[in-house]
């Protein structure tokens, strides 16, 4: 199937565009808490997903929950899989965005979040049945690990592999210059 | 031909002088009597017509100039003006025609005198205008008589009404109608109005009226609760029944009079078993049941026991016959908080697994049910024994997490004391008692169709912490739209009275933990 892209929506949508007066002195939030775009870290470790949960099933979270993404993971039982849940527009989950950027200050470089092959790991998803099949409703998409298309697409997601570090090139890093 | 005698009489003082003069007409005839130019008469005269008056207190003056006496001209002529006649005179025959003429122009004048009586006949007529003026005055009598039966209302407020009225010159008749209406019973009336006076109370009448209809469903509500409640009860009256295996033990003792009595403690059993056959609720429930099923089969001598159990059947029928009474006299939307960590999540997710579901709680499926098989494992999902309360995480009964859902149309308060809209769900508070503060909860709410009007696209709610009619957590939150419009139909027996239902999903609260104060569940609108 071929992707489609759609505009995300969620449970909360606003009623009007937030703004700040002209001649106040803060923003109305930091980039690094907007889902994809452009955002400012520190360290190189800020683009990494560590585990820190103590028990399972739970939502991972980085180490310093700096650009999170949404997977839960499970306990391996057979009703407890690994998944990723993606935001409805299919192409971001917790915070990060296909196609976003990150200014890091330690490399005091921009890396860009990409994942080459992502329409055909879609695809592949497109055939699963069962209680490996994904799961859309109006606000998240489920992939689970229960299949190898599942597994695959959420490596994806968690790879956080770096062009130019620890010896990742172009062609196999998820997160590139 | 006719004989007349014209007499004419100087009437000066102390002159008797007259003179007579006989005349022969024949027809219409005027003649002019005329004092001789050389006479010294002074007079006044008086002119007779056969010995009848036909002018008097002529002057000189008139008389020099002359007057007309008409003989058999028909209506006569005491009006002719003098005056016109000498201007006529000159003009003999003319003079004639248009006498008579002026005579009639005379006539109409004296006709619009008449008119002029008539004029002031309508000044009498403002006299009975002013009769009905005072006819008024009776009408606002009887008014006051309805005083006494509008008092009950606003009488008060007509009666000043009725003040200014008076103000009109009546307002003696009035006054004193009004030291009547204080004499009248009416005051007492009044005193009684006062509980009249809550006719207001009687507009709020109606708010009574829906109280009862509250009261009768919190009835059949409780019942409710307390049917599955006792049907909990009894399972585990169920496991003791391995107790019964202890019958056995009785059996063999003759004491068969004993046996019938446990008989109906096995009674009770099949009683049971309907139950959870229908809820299946205890799945988990009916297992251990089934287990028992064998320990009685061998007490076949209880086979009669059966007889009865078909009787206990019909006794199970008329709660069902409660469950619709439950359904239509007042709704309720029942909070479902799902335990987010590790241990509740592995218990749902092995009952929902066992129970050949495909989607197994928030987190062990990363997320709210999908749109596949959804029903059936929504029929699941609520069987979990969890959702009675006192299970690990699983703190509180979903049935003491409710919120009635307003019938009313518009918009009302409910009882919490804020804002309402028709077809939706009031307040539902969750304190830090009722879950663990320190878990993270999926909020599901369980929406009966039949309470919103048969029909529901989505339903908006707010989510607040620490007070009520807050809504600084999910602000008019749009819940799953996928899931909100699939029929959950949920057979009797279960923790939810019967019924289709319809569930919001997506609240996931705290964001993060500990959750710090009370929440609060509200339906905002219902599309």
């Amino acid at each position: 199937m071929a992707f489609q892209y759609k505009n995300p929506i969620s449970l909360t949508q606003s009623s009007g565009t937030d703004t700040v007066g002209r001649t106040v002195t803060f923003g109305n939030t930091f980039s690094v808490l907007n889902i994809g775009g452009y955002m400012e870290v520190w360290e190189l470790n800020d683009l990494e997903l560590i585990l820190t949960a103590s028990t399972y099933p739970a939502q991972i979270q980085l180490s310093a929950n700096t650009i999170p993404i949404n997977f839960t993971k499970g306990t391996g039982s057979a009703f407890s899989p690994d998944s990723i849940s993606l935001n409805s527009d299919n192409i971001s989950s917790g915070r990060r965005r296909l196609g976003m950027e990150v200014w890091v200050q330690e490399t005091n470089t921009s890396y860009q979040y990409v994942i080459p092959n992502y329409e055909t790991l879609w695809n592949n998803l497109s055939g699963l049945t069962g209680n490996s099949a994904i799961t859309q409703t109006d606000y998240t998409t489920v992939v689970n690990n229960r299949s190898q298309a599942g597994k695959n697409f959420i490596s994806a997601w968690t790879g956080s592999t770096i062009e130019g570090v620890n010896g990742v090139t172009r062609d196999n890093a998820d997160g590139e210059l | 031909m006719s004989i007349y005698s014209i007499l004419v009489t100087n009437n000066a003082p102390g002159c008797t002088a007259e003179i007579e003069q006989q005349l022969s007409v024949v027809g219409c005839s005027q003649y002019i009597v005329k004092l001789t130019p050389n006479s010294n008469s002074i007079g006044p005269f008086n002119v007779y017509l056969d010995d009848i008056i036909y002018y008097s207190d002529v002057t000189r003056n008139e008389l020099l100039d002359g007057v007309i006496i008409t003989i058999q001209c028909g209506t006569p002529t005491n009006t002719p003006s003098p005056t016109q006649t000498p201007t006529n005179t000159p003009t003999n025959a003319a003079a004639v025609t248009p006498t008579p003429t002026a005579t009639t122009t005379q006539t109409p004048t004296n006709t619009p005198t008449n008119t002029t009586t008539p004029t002031q006949t309508p000044t009498n007529t403002e006299t009975p205008t002013q009769t009905p003026t005072n006819t008024e005055t009776p009408t606002q009598t009887p008014t006051n008589t309805e005083t006494p039966t509008q008092t009950p209302t606003p009488t008060n407020t007509e009666t000043p009404t009725q003040t200014p009225t008076p103000t009109n010159t009546e307002t003696p008749t009035n006054t004193p109608t009004n030291t009547e209406t204080p004499t009248n019973t009416p005051t007492p009336t009044n005193t009684e109005t006062s509980t009249q006076t809550p006719t207001p109370t009687n507009t709020n009448t109606p708010t009574n009226t829906e109280t009862p209809t509250q009261t009768p469903t919190q009835t059949n509500t409780e019942t409710p609760t307390n049917t599955p409640t006792p049907t909990n009860t009894e399972t585990p009256t169920n496991t003791p029944t391995p107790t019964t295996t202890e019958t056995p033990t009785n059996t063999p003792t003759p004491t068969n009079t004993e046996t019938p009595t446990q008989t109906p403690t096995n009674t009770e059993t099949p009683t049971n078993t309907p139950t959870p056959t229908n809820t299946e609720t205890p799945t988990n429930t009916p297992t251990p049941t089934t287990t028992e099923t064998p320990t009685q089969t061998p007490t076949q001598t209880q086979t009669p026991t059966n007889t009865e159990t078909p009787t206990q059947t019909p006794t199970n029928t008329p709660t069902l016959t409660q469950t619709p009474s439950q359904t239509t006299s007042l709704f309720k939307a029942y909070l479902f908080p799902e335990a987010l960590d590790s241990t509740s999540q592995d218990s749902l997710g092995q009952f929902m697994f066992d129970n050949g579901a495909d989607w197994y709680g928030f987190l062990n499926s990363g997320g709210i049910p999908g749109s596949s098989n959804y029903e059936s494992n929504m029929l699941t999902y609520i069987e979990y024994p969890g959702w009675t309360g006192s299970s690990g995480n699983f703190i509180t009964s979903v049935t003491n997490l409710t919120g009635n859902i307003r019938q009313s149309s518009g918009s009302g308060t409910d009882t919490f004391g804020c804002s309402q809209n028709q077809y939706t769900f009031g307040t539902i508070e969750v304190t830090t008692s009722n879950v663990n503060p320190n878990v993270q909860y999926d909020y599901s709410i369980w929406i009966p169709l039949a309470g919103v009007g048969n029909t529901l696209t989505n339903m908006t709610v707010d989510v607040g912490s620490s007070s009520p009619c807050t809504s600084n957590i999910f602000s008019d939150g749009i819940p799953d739209l996928g899931n909100a419009a699939i029929d959950v139909d949920v057979p009797i027996g279960s923790i939810l009275p019967a019924g289709t239902y319809r569930v919001l999903w997506n609240f996931v609260v705290p964001a993060t933990l500990p959750l710090g104060a009370t929440i609060y569940f509200k339906g905002d609108t219902k599309t």
